[in-house]
């Protein structure tokens, strides 16, 4: 008789991560990674938009056959418990509840829609929401306040930040969210970063994976690229000199840029000079033929770091703490575990003060993996979301952020001079945030973002779909301009990858169809989610 | 000075204020090039500018200077000063308070001047335009525009450049604020005789407020468009419904203020 099994989920807003847990020893046996998020859209605000639009109980079939996706892959025998980790939204969307209260940030709209505010305390569930036999326990950890999600609580606990004092911890996710604790109090925020960062909405950019430029090491010759291979591990590429524009083609070649690669290219290329935002000398650094890091990469890069740095600021100004009095940044995410400190320093991710970096991994999926082996924590949980003094600092209501991030624009888009920003600092008495940073001492928990993998991690990508087909002539223009080719033809059927679609933020089909036939969430049609045949990764493309 | 004194003072200088040290040195390589630091362009095109639309009255170039610099608390004691001196309050709108805000949007078009220091001034001048208010009613102006951020979004850093740059255009602008409902804006619309709405979000969520308050407006037969903008918004987007025009950026919020309020254009003509 083989032991019991668990399934650690963390749902993120770029993809999924889970884990099967054996809980007689706490073992993780394997891992297994989803690509995408199944919501169609790039955002999590594009994600509401679509449940909005299509209805909370589609949205919701969308997420639990992702689930459902994953939890086959992971092989579990004897599956007692499912816990779910991950934002209040995403968490929201995959129960069933309300989340209409997170869609709006402005009252007036609450109170014409009628939403009031919604509690959302750590529970466990029966499997059978989630189409799971009734035996199996879901647990869902709790928020602590509407905007302090179940993910933000993971990165406070699991990091230690709780324990310490003068610290900071962020995710560097597509959110940002992040926390400073001063005493008792913990003040939080987030900094709607977008997915720069992360490597998307960035020209060149992708995700990690192989072919994937992740990073750049100072040689005396210039910038040398380091390249993930097939097995994701790292190896040497083409050499960059910034100040010639001279590239070497060697090693292996890039396919494109990740997060950790944007924010490489933004130092390298800022300390060598070649970069005075908003502009690139020459206008684009071209690192292969194809691949290339532009003016307008530089700017979108620009508005996520000066967001993080704005959002940083703030907590610490309405704190009344100078950014001298914080010695310890703890950074999770896959973007904090992967990206060289010294150079998120320098490009402004990291106060310049702090001496003590910790790379913490994903948290989340850490504080799914803690309550699927104890699931009594909950209650623990439940019992620090009480306790914890948290002031949430809405940076879309303050004044502080909305004056910095105007100053943080001008000098990442419009190219104003530091100087005037660090004289803007020193009113708010944060003077020398902009100088030179201290060298810190980093302390990486793990190599990867997910502490141990056990036997074996697999990457998977979305296969949900809906199919739906419209009254129109199929003359195929929709399939032929999907940027992400995520819409298909099958036999006079539309096929839509939700997970590479964009959603409301793209609609080039929708706007695009000369018939004006196209409604891609028109809940009139057909919607029915099917997964398709596991040896097939992608569908042949309609011929056109 | 002795030398070793003068390297005592630049190392000092390192340390405490690094930004200012870098500039030095980078403006001390570009001198060494043979081409003058942008500082020096700057200094002439402000003075060339000043000269172009400042009053000859010292007075009036002094409130001009505050609001270009903007400190508003200077502009307020300037400005009660001119109107206790009995000044006609018109004319320290448009010889004193405009020229400044003029010069720094002129800036701003040769990338000379940025959106906070635009912020800045606005609010300088605003300090200036309430004390000349309350002494003189309305004042004149290129047209009336209502500006808001869309139902259930409270981002406003984007909404308010916009503003401050139309006011700063001429334009009297009612800020309708963020969170604003379609309701809202058809009876600001109604009462203040609005000649373009201004609506903008950063959410993806909100934006189909911004075509309802499109399609209210057109309904309500008020002959007003919707200028849209904001990061959730495309000019796709704006071309899916009617009553609406897309403007990317502030400065083509005012070209087609322009259009619109003093050309007699339509929005379809615009989009």
């Amino acid at each position: 008789m083989t032991a019991e099994q668990a399934v650690a989920l963390d749902i993120g807003t770029s993809g999924l991560r889970g884990q099967l847990v054996n809980l007689e020893n706490g073992q993780v046996i394997r891992t297994c990674i989803m690509n995408r998020n199944p919501i169609p859209g790039a955002n999590i605000m594009d994600h509401l938009s679509f449940a909005l639009e299509c209805g909370g109980d589609k949205t919701r079939r969308l997420l639990v056959s992702a689930v459902h996706d994953i939890i086959e892959r992971l092989k579990p025998e004897h599956l007692s418990r499912i816990a779910v980790c991950g934002n209040p939204i995403q968490l929201s969307l995959l129960e069933g509840k309300e989340f209409r209260d997170l869609a709006y940030a402005g009252e007036s709209k609450l109170k014409e829609e009628n939403i009031g505010p919604v509690d959302r305390p750590g529970h466990i569930v029966s499997g059978d929401i989630l189409g799971f036999d009734s035996g199996v326990e879901i647990i869902i950890p709790p928020a602590v306040r509407h905007e302090i999600g179940a993910d933000a609580l993971a990165m406070m606990i699991e990091s230690g930040f709780l324990e310490n004092d003068f610290c900071l911890v962020t995710d560097y996710g597509t959110n940002a969210e992040m926390a400073l604790k001063v005493g008792d109090t913990v003040y939080t925020g987030s900094a709607a970063a977008g997915p720069a960062l992360e490597g998307q909405q960035i020209g060149s950019g992708m995700l990690a994976g192989p072919g994937a430029l992740s990073d750049l090491c100072r040689y005396p010759q210039g910038w040398r690229a380091k390249v993930l291979d097939s097995r994701m591990e790292v190896q040497d590429g083409p050499m960059i000199n910034m100040r010639s524009g001279m590239i070497h083609k060697e090693g292996v070649v890039p396919k494109g840029i990740t997060g950790t690669g944007v924010i490489a290219l933004v130092h390298a290329g800022i300390m060598d000079g070649r970069m005075s935002p908003p502009k690139i000398t020459g206008d684009s650094i071209d690192i292969t033929r194809n691949i290339r890091f532009t003016n307008e990469d530089l700017a979108e890069a620009g508005k996520a770091l000066g967001a993080i740095r704005a959002g940083h600021l703030t907590l610490m100004i309405e704190a009344g703490v100078s950014h001298k009095d914080i010695h310890t940044m703890y950074m999770a995410g896959a973007s904090g575990t992967y990206v060289d400190p010294i150079k998120a320093m320098s490009v402004g991710m990291v106060p310049p003060s702090v001496i003590n970096v910790v790379q913490v991994g994903n948290t989340s999926l850490q504080l799914a993996k803690d309550i699927a082996i104890k699931p009594d924590e909950i209650d623990s949980l439940n019992v620090l979301r009480k306790e914890l003094l948290a002031k949430h600092i809405m940076f879309a209501k303050s004044s502080v952020f909305s004056d910095l991030y105007s100053y943080e624009l001008a000098v990442w888009t419009e190219g104003m001079d530091t100087y005037r920003y660090s004289r803007k600092l020193a009113e708010y008495d944060q003077s020398g945030y902009l100088g030179t940073p201290l060298k810190p001492t980093i302390r990486k928990v793990s190599d990867l973002d997910i502490i141990d993998t056990g036997e074996s991690l697999e990457m998977l990508d979305t296969k949900i779909e809906i199919r739906g087909t419209w009254n129109c002539s199929r003359c195929g223009i929709c399939v032929r301009l999907c940027p992400e080719k995520a819409l298909n033809m099958d036999n006079g059927r539309f096929i839509i990858n939700t997970g590479m679609c964009l959603g409301t933020a793209c609609m080039r089909c929708v706007e695009n169809c000369p018939e004006g036939a196209f409604a891609l969430w028109n809940t009139k049609n057909e919607f029915h989610i099917s997964k398709r045949p596991n040896e097939t990764v992608t569908a042949e493309p309609f011929p056109l | 000075m002795h030398m070793d004194i003068v390297m005592q003072q630049v190392l000092k200088m390192k340390n405490e204020d690094p930004v200012r040290f870098n500039k030095l040195v980078q403006e001390g390589m570009a001198a060494e090039l043979g081409y003058l630091p942008e500082k020096n362009l700057r200094e002439i095109s402000a003075e060339k500018l000043k000269k172009e639309n400042y009053s000859e009255d010292p007075e009036y170039t002094a409130v001009s200077d505050a609001v270009l610099a903007g400190k508003r608390k200077d502009v307020e004691k300037l400005v009660n000063k001119l109107i206790e001196n009995g000044r006609d309050p018109l004319d320290v709108v448009t010889e004193a308070l405009m020229p400044g805000i003029q010069v720094q949007c002129e800036m701003y078009d040769l990338g000379k001047a940025f959106v906070p220091e635009i912020l800045m001034s606005n609010d300088a001048m605003q300090g200036g335009i309430t004390i000349c208010q309350s002494e003189l009613g309305d004042i004149p102006s290129k047209g009336n525009i209502a500006s808001f951020v869309a139902q259930g979004d409270l981002h406003d850093i984007g909404k308010n450049i916009c503003a401050a740059i139309l006011k700063a255009n001429g334009y009297t602008v009612t800020d309708l604020g963020r969170d604003v409902s379609k309701e809202e804006v058809l009876k600001t619309v109604k009462d203040k005789g609005i000649q373009l709405v201004c609506g903008s979000t950063l959410m993806s969520t909100t934006k189909p407020g911004l075509m309802d308050t499109a399609l209210l407006l057109e309904l309500e037969k008020t002959g007003v468009s919707v200028a849209c903008g904001g990061a959730a918004v495309s000019k796709a987007f704006v071309g899916t419904f009617n009553n609406a025009i897309y403007t990317k950026s502030p400065l083509e919020t005012v070209h087609k203020a322009d259009s619109i309020i003093s050309g007699n254009k339509k929005w379809n003509e615009l989009r």
